[in-house]
């Protein structure tokens, strides 16, 4: 037997097997070997120890106050919910669950709040201008520059409001759909046009219609737009080294139906 | 007759309101738990608490016990042990808060000085307070197999691993008590006659 195969016997005996092995192959190659001879000593007294150990304690039980304890919490414990008996019974770690169970519904809770709270914030604080754009929206919606059934013509004697004239600049522009017709040269909006002076010069001059269709009753989704025109588009107009102004009827498709140069 | 039942049958009929058959079961039963804790602890006052506990909890929640997953002895010791564990932390907690963490050990130590009056023996002391200082995990496998003579597989249902687990665990600790017991005779030569043999 070598010294591995020793140890591999040894290591599969309890200390109690070890105390009383009497394999003549372990007590052979402890003769053999004297290092293994001292660890097998070594382990033989502690096992004898463990026996003395053992013994001395084997008669110890628990008090009769222990057991009257516990019969009286089974007598308590038949009986469904006994609450203060469950809770002494219950080991720690399972206590320590609970507390975490509570503490993850009450974040849970205290998050939710949160939540509500800062969206009830947010709708205050940003539900206004919302609210605002969408009546203008609405108004749009309800004064139209093109309203969708009534003749353009007529929409251009009614003109849209200065509120109007800017949301429409600015949600559509020629540049942005990318389509816009070559006959009018796509400028840049005017951003501070004048209302009174939309107002005033609104319908004052005919629409030149720019498609083959009636460009003022072929759709409904028209917009207006009041457009700054290259100085020299329109030579003859007028003295082409200055910019005109034009009002641009412009179709859902970016293209242009009618134009007419605006006086002023 | 009670006594000829098995535990699991003693255990049915207790949790059926049969409190002669929990009696039984407690008798039967409370001297292995209650040396358990002991052996874990080194305070009998330690070891009355729990073994209270454990039963308690058996009252409470026996309908919860599994005979296909281990016996009943198995089942106690493993709750025994959750106990054990949170009287030594509690015990821990205490003695922190009177003395410093080396305190700990020594505490114990101590209270184990007292049971001799229970273990006289210097032998059965020496060997006692070295199990006593051994980290929990190896100390509940000592007990287990060297002291309450569990099978592996009883210790490792009881503590919740596997028997190579059990087994290397208590080839571990053997070699840390032989260490202790010659630190322990190199410092106090009157319990060199029991490490005569770990001296070599």
């Amino acid at each position: 037997m070598t010294c591995r195969e020793f140890n591999q016997q040894i290591e599969a005996l309890s200390l109690a097997e070890l105390a009383s092995s009497a394999d003549e192959e372990l007590l052979a190659h402890g003769h053999q070997c004297g290092s293994c001879a001292n660890w097998l000593q070594q382990r033989q007294a502690m096992a004898a120890a463990m026996q003395a150990l053992r013994h001395r304690t084997a008669a110890l039980e628990a008090p009769v106050e222990v057991q009257h304890a516990v019969m009286r919490a089974f007598r308590q414990g038949t009986v469904p919910n006994a609450p203060s008996i469950e809770l002494r019974s219950q080991p720690f770690a399972f206590r320590l669950s609970r507390i975490f169970g509570w503490g993850a519904l009450a974040s849970a809770a205290a998050a939710l709040a949160i939540s509500v709270g800062l969206g009830i914030w947010f709708w205050q604080h940003s539900g206004k201008p919302a609210s605002e754009s969408a009546s203008q929206s609405a108004a749009v919606a309800r004064q139209p520059a093109v309203p969708s059934q009534a003749p353009l013509s007529a929409k251009m004697e009614q003109q849209a409001s200065p509120e109007t004239l800017r949301v429409s600049k600015l949600s559509r522009t020629p540049n942005g759909s990318g389509r816009v017709s070559k006959a009018v040269v796509p400028t840049r909006p005017i951003q501070s046009a004048s209302p009174d002076s939309a107002l005033a010069q609104a319908g004052a001059q005919a629409y030149v219609p720019l498609m083959l269709c009636d460009p003022l009753s072929c759709s409904g989704d028209e917009q207006l737009l009041r457009m700054e025109l290259p100085a020299g588009a329109a030579d003859g107009v007028r003295d082409s080294s200055q910019p005109l102004m034009a009002d641009v009827v412009l179709g859902d498709d970016g293209l242009v139906r009618a134009i007419r140069i605006v006086q002023q | 007759m009670l006594t000829e039942q098995t535990d699991e049958q003693l255990l049915a009929l207790a949790m059926s309101g049969d409190e002669d058959a929990f009696t039984a079961l407690y008798r039967r039963r409370q001297g292995p738990v209650y040396r358990f804790a002991l052996h874990m602890t080194g305070s009998p006052q330690l070891a009355e608490e729990v073994t209270q506990d454990v039963f308690i909890f058996l009252a409470q929640r026996g309908k919860d016990f599994d005979p296909s997953r281990a016996p009943l002895g198995a089942y106690l010791f493993g709750v025994a042990r959750n106990y054990v564990r949170r009287a030594l932390e509690r015990n821990f907690s205490e003695t922190m808060n009177t003395g410093s963490a080396e305190d700990h050990a020594e505490s114990l130590v101590a209270e184990a000085d007292t049971l001799e009056q229970m273990a006289r023996h210097q032998t059965s002391s020496a060997i006692w307070k070295a199990v006593l200082s051994l980290p929990q995990h190896y100390r509940e496998v000592v007990v287990l197999c060297d002291l309450q003579e569990s099978s592996y597989a009883e210790a490792a249902s009881a503590l919740g691993c596997a028997i190579g687990t059990i087994r290397s665990r208590l080839h571990r600790a053997h070699e840390m008590l032989a260490r202790k017991l010659r630190s322990s005779a190199a410092v106090a030569p009157d319990i060199s006659g029991l490490t005569a043999g770990c001296i070599s």
